[in-house]
């Protein structure tokens, strides 16, 4: 495997259900051919529960298929809403609270 | 005053009789508040008892019991509230309203629906004595420490509690627009919530995602004041697509297992689980849905709610189990309710009538000779035998009541005529459970009543001389009833100076009742304290000791076909022993002929049966063993016609540590018979009890042995003299 360069998506807008699938499916194309993918998280102005399932997905697909995803520039709308859910830290790699066998 | 309707007379009648029975709970209750003055329990149950008196009153109209009864109820309502303390003078105050209201019930029981005019002034005396204890709601200070919080279920300062929340959404909840962060935020305003553990295995692989369906879990441990349903409230729109459990968490479960055990009881273990605040309304609901559904179709039990709500994981096991024994509880007390009925003595009376009567002629048919070789037709009989015989125990249990609420009762009598002898004695009741006919218990009682007088008057030492004899001042009283070999023996037993043997010979010589210098065996000599007149009391006390009393308790044991005795050691105590049959009812005899006529001797009587010597046939006594025996021809006495027998019998029997024979024609063995009252004009016959009737239809006369005995000697004397 080659160390293609990173793929980058900006966040710019809301993530939440309106923009989900959108999201959804620009990590995962992004996922499929191996290259590290960046995510940046600075210009997020709004996050919701489809919003987090997006990120989470991502996160753990690029662990089962052996891809990275790293998230970057979490902003406060995101910090808020991951200490919302106790899930700081899960992101940005310094803590992993989310349960689940796949997570193993 | 005005006499009662019959119809409002027979529902009255019902009304005396409770309450009678509530005012003997109500003078156990202030008694045992004097021991123990902090029982909550009992000042409960005397509250109770006493409200429901008064609501019982209210129902008949009775205004002056109501009224009357009312200011009772309120000062021990004060009590209960805390804001009244127990003390002996509050019992002294009470004791007599209770009295008091025995009197107005009595005088109800007599047909008089208002207050006499000494009532009324005895009322206002008493009520009086209360007022005191009436002001002490404003006046006197809470004791500290006695005031108890406002229940924990409605006070605005309810602890915080630790929840378990395990929520899943339904999958359209994000499209419905309902966001679960937005929950765990809300959740977050409620109290603090300590973890939020994110479960993403719903999450499907890859393309399997659908980003708009909802596959996040959440298990949320939160703290807060809020009650159960607020925070199940919290979920209203999404419970129905989703899974939402709320769980106390495990380190409530002894808190809520203590708050279960301190609800009063209930029926349903659903009801008690919903106050205790660890379940809601809707969980029990969706338990009960979940319940039936299961059963559905099923002929098996259905299963039960506790274990729907524990496998839903809506509520802990231990919390669970604490509400099925707070309901069992609940069970045992309402079965314990429903063990004493009331039942109309003659019914009761009539019915055993009738069943002794099916014993005779189902013993008719088993005198008939029965046909040879029908062995189907002789076990069928006996089975209808065995029947019957289950059937006559199972009625005469009917009448057996435990003797523990007359022995209960002395409580009372030992209060207060200790007080007025100025003696410290206590109450041990052991064996109430111990069961007798209530002909009996009810019979019984004045001469237990004269016992226990006595000992306390004669038997136990005041203070002063206990204690100079290295005893405590305290002197105790144990009544004490059990079973034994088909009797009932009631003991009264205390622990004071003992029978004085040497006053009770001389003052039995002085009064001529035994020879100056006779040898006699310590049983005699106590036997003595029974005979009519005779008191060694030096000191006549309001409370005995006028000679009365004991001779009385010694006939009507007797009459009760019972006997007595004492064990007495000076200076330790003194034992007086009642020996009483089971049941009027039925009794053990045996069973002699004279000419055509049979007779029925009471079992415990018969000592022996020899032959009658053959000699003159007008004498009237007999060698036995070397000791003369006197002896009474059934057949003179009773005026049988007919030869007598060519080998006559002489049954031997003991009454009063006397020996006697009768003479009778032929020995026909054990029975055990229904006694049937002799009807009122017989009522003058003094040597026979009752009748029977007999396998063959015959009737059969049940002898009384004391008066046979008794009157023989002045028969003779008139015999002789005329």
């Amino acid at each position: 495997m080659t160390a293609s360069p990173p793929h980058r998506i900006a966040v710019d807008d809301e993530l939440t259900i309106i923009t989900a699938a959108e999201y959804n499916r620009r990590l995962a194309a992004a996922l499929s051919d191996g290259a590290p993918v960046e995510v940046c998280l600075a210009g997020v102005t709004d996050l919701d529960t489809a919003g987090l399932q997006v990120l989470l997905h991502a996160r753990r697909e690029a662990h089962r298929l052996g891809r990275t995803v790293t998230f970057r520039d979490l902003n406060e709308v995101v910090r808020d809403t991951l200490a919302v859910a106790h899930l700081d830290g899960v992101l940005d790699g310094t803590a992993q609270t989310v349960t689940g066998r796949s997570e193993a | 005053m005005m006499s009662l309707g019959e119809d409002l007379g027979q529902a009255l009648g019902t009304f005396v009789i409770e309450a009678r029975e509530l005012l003997q709970d109500i003078e156990d209750g202030l008694i045992a508040l004097e021991d123990d003055p902090a029982a909550d329990e009992t000042v409960n149950a005397l509250f109770r008892a006493v409200h429901t008196l008064k609501g019982s009153a209210g129902l008949f109209g009775l205004d002056h019991l109501v009224e009357f009864t009312h200011v009772v109820e309120t000062v021990l309502g004060l009590v209960r509230e805390g804001a009244l303390g127990v003390s002996p003078g509050l019992v002294s105050a009470v004791l007599p309203c209770a009295d008091h209201i025995a009197a107005i019930v009595e005088g109800v029981a007599a047909g008089q629906t208002q207050a006499s005019p000494s009532q009324v002034r005895a009322g206002e005396d008493l009520l009086a004595g209360l007022r005191p204890f009436l002001s002490a709601d404003t006046a006197q200070t809470r004791p500290a420490g006695s005031v108890p919080g406002p229940p924990a279920e409605t006070g605005p300062a309810r602890p915080d509690v630790a929840w378990e929340l395990s929520l899943r959404f339904g999958p359209d909840s994000l499209r419905n627009g309902m966001d679960p962060l937005a929950f765990l935020r809300y959740l977050g305003t409620m109290g603090s919530v300590t973890r939020v553990t994110t479960d993403v295995d719903a999450l499907p692989e890859a393309d399997g995602m659908d980003p708009e369906t909802c596959y996040l879990g959440f298990e949320v441990h939160l703290v807060t004041d809020a009650p159960k349903a607020e925070i199940e409230n919290v979920f209203e729109f999404v419970r129905e697509d989703g899974d939402i459990r709320i769980v106390a968490a495990d380190d409530q479960t002894d808190s809520y297992v203590q708050r279960i055990q301190s609800l009063p009881e209930s029926e349903r273990v659903g009801d008690i689980l919903v106050r205790s605040g660890a379940v809601t309304e809707a969980e029990i609901a969706r338990a009960l849905r979940i319940q039936q559904e299961r059963s559905a179709g099923y002929a098996e039990p259905p299963v039960r709610i506790g274990e729907v709500l524990v496998e839903e994981n809506i509520v802990g096991q231990p919390i669970v189990e604490a509400a099925l024994g707070k309901q069992r509880g609940t069970v045992e007390a309402r079965f314990h309710d429903t063990q004493t009925i009331r039942i109309d003595a003659s019914r009761l009376d009539k019915l055993i009538d009738l069943v002794g009567e099916l014993v005779v002629a189902q013993a008719s048919t088993g005198m008939r000779p029965a046909a040879a070789g029908q062995g189907g037709a002789l076990q069928a009989e006996s089975e209808v035998m065995r029947l019957v015989d289950e059937v006559r125990h199972s009625a005469l249990a009917l009448r057996m009541v435990p003797i523990g609420t007359t022995l209960r009762r002395f409580e009372r009598v030992i209060r207060d005529v200790s007080m007025d002898l100025g003696k410290e004695v206590a109450l041990v009741v052991t064996g109430g459970d111990a069961e007798m006919d209530k002909a009996l218990v009810e019979r019984i009682g004045d001469p237990l009543l004269h016992l226990v007088r006595n000992s306390l008057d004669h038997g136990i030492e005041p203070p002063e001389e206990r204690v100079r004899r290295g005893k405590r001042a305290r002197g105790t009283l144990r009544l004490n009833a059990f079973h034994d070999a088909g009797s009932v023996v009631i003991e009264v037993i205390d622990d004071g100076r003992g029978l004085d043997r040497e006053r009770i010979l001389a003052k039995a010589a002085e009064r001529g009742l035994v020879a100056p210098g006779a040898v006699l065996s310590d049983q005699d000599v106590y036997g003595l304290i029974f005979e009519p007149g005779f008191s060694t009391a030096e000191s006549v006390s309001s409370i005995s000791g006028r000679g009365v009393g004991m001779d009385v308790v010694h006939r009507s044991v007797t009459e009760l076909r019972g006997s007595i005795e004492i064990d007495s050691t000076p200076g330790v105590g003194t034992t007086m022993r009642i020996r009483l049959p089971l049941t009027l009812a039925i009794i053990d005899g045996f069973l002699v002929g004279v000419g055509e006529s049979s007779f029925i001797i009471p079992l415990d009587r018969v000592t022996e049966c020899v032959e009658l010597p053959a000699g003159p046939a007008d004498r009237d006594c007999m060698y036995l063993r070397g000791e003369v025996l006197p002896f009474i021809r059934l057949r003179s006495l009773f005026d049988i016609p007919g030869e007598p027998a060519r080998r006559q019998s002489v049954v031997v029997i003991e009454q009063s540590g006397q020996r006697t024979g009768l003479v009778v024609d032929s020995l026909m063995g054990e029975v055990q018979t229904v006694i049937k009252p002799l009807g009122p004009l017989f009522s003058s016959l003094n040597c026979v009890s009752g009748s029977t009737i007999l396998g063959n239809g015959e009737v059969a006369l049940i002898l009384d042995v004391g008066p046979l005995v008794a009157g023989h000697g002045e028969r003779e004397r008139l015999r002789v003299a005329g």
